[in-house]
């Protein structure tokens, strides 16, 4: 089995620390820094899935907002790389790589995505995942899900959120994330109110504060695409408020 | 001005964030620009003799870098401008890198051209 040498450079709490690591060619960062984890226990970083589903691992390689678990050493060329990871941006540093997703989620869960929808609701060809649907005998489904489930596309991660340039300087600042799943909402309201759902993010600190940066949908491991949702939702506000003529009764 | 370093971040292979650096650097040049073009206009009120002296100093070719680069920052931040107006509207955004790049040439043969002419 070829193998490649590379060193992590990790920021740690306080200091810089290098480890050298020899690994199979064709391993991900996330097997790096389990290398590392397994020389020094005291390395704090968080991984769950191994496969860009749960979004855990999201920390900054090389400056660059990625998913540890799916970036490849390979992409750092041959010779000996050394690899930068630092903590995502713009949350509380817990240590190390580690940071505090609480308020994060506590935000998101203002919005009320719902992450988990019935196929049913889906076209067929949008959503390959329907196809897998005769493997599993309905018998065999878990009661509390008597519906195949698909994720919703955003996971979480907060690498945009860490790459917007602006939530670093706006700490009431929304947020690609927020955003986009209140664009999500207001694209399928499944009863909800659209106006009341777009009235949530019509503010300074909200839809108006973004500067169209764009790194959010760049650095999307998921596809979102936030940057798009937000000027969605403007340019539909923008739609939605009377026209000079009609504000001054103006027929 | 915690979090401000983020604004200043080169990532040359993504045009959004250039643009947005760029907008915030041009148009924090043209600020100043604005306040040194008002304070040198004060030449005028010292009469003819120093007016005639100042014109000759500002025909250095130092000065006339200093031009162009005033030049690109009003190109660039004018069609930069332009860029994140249609997008604002939800216009285009698909080619929002496109349109980066886009202005950002423009910009250098406008600012080119406008050297040639100064020079």
């Amino acid at each position: 089995m070829k193998t490649v040498t590379v060193t992590l450079r990790i920021r740690r709490t306080s200091k810089w620390q290098d480890y050298e690591l020899h690994l199979p060619a064709d391993a991900y960062v996330l097997d790096a820094l389990q290398a590392a984890a397994s020389q020094d226990q005291s390395l704090l970083f968080r991984h769950a899935c191994h496969h860009a589903s749960c979004g855990s691992c999201g920390i900054r390689i090389n400056g660059r907002e990625s998913l540890a678990c799916i970036t490849p050493l390979a992409k750092f060329g041959k010779s000996k790389p050394v690899i930068r990871l630092e903590p995502l941006r713009n949350f509380p540093l817990i240590g190390d790589l580690l940071v505090d997703f609480q308020p994060f989620m506590n935000q998101l869960a203002l919005i009320d995505l719902p992450y988990a929808r019935s196929v049913m609701d889906l076209p067929a060809e949008k959503h390959p995942i329907e196809r897998l649907q005769p493997v599993a005998a309905e018998g065999d489904l878990p009661e509390i899900s008597p519906e195949f489930n698909r994720l919703e596309n955003c996971i979480e991660c907060g690498l945009c959120v860490s790459a917007c340039p602006i939530v670093g300087s706006d700490y009431n600042y929304a947020g690609p994330a927020l955003l986009a799943a209140a664009g999500r909402v207001a694209a399928e309201p499944r009863g909800r109110s659209v106006p009341e759902i777009l009235k949530q993010v019509d503010h300074d600190h909200g839809l108006w504060r973004c500067h169209g940066a764009f790194e959010c949908s760049r650095v999307c491991p998921a596809g979102v695409d936030p940057a798009h949702e937000i000027m969605s939702m403007r340019s539909r506000l923008l739609q939605m408020l009377p026209t000079p003529r009609a504000e001054a009764g103006i027929k | 001005m915690k979090g401000r370093s983020q604004w200043f971040e080169f990532r040359l292979d993504s045009g959004g964030m250039l643009g947005f650096m760029l907008h915030r650097l041009t148009g924090i040049g043209l600020v100043v620009y604005l306040y040194l073009h008002l304070a040198l206009l004060n030449q005028l009120r010292q009469g003819p003799a120093a007016w005639d002296a100042f014109v000759q100093t500002m025909r250095s070719p130092w000065v006339l870098l200093a031009d162009s680069v005033l030049l690109f920052g009003i190109l660039m931040h004018g069609l930069n401008g332009l860029r994140l107006t249609l997008l604002g509207f939800g216009k285009f955004l698909r080619w929002q890198q496109e349109l980066f790049w886009s202005s950002f040439i423009l910009a250098v043969v406008l600012t080119a051209w406008g050297m040639l002419a100064m020079h």
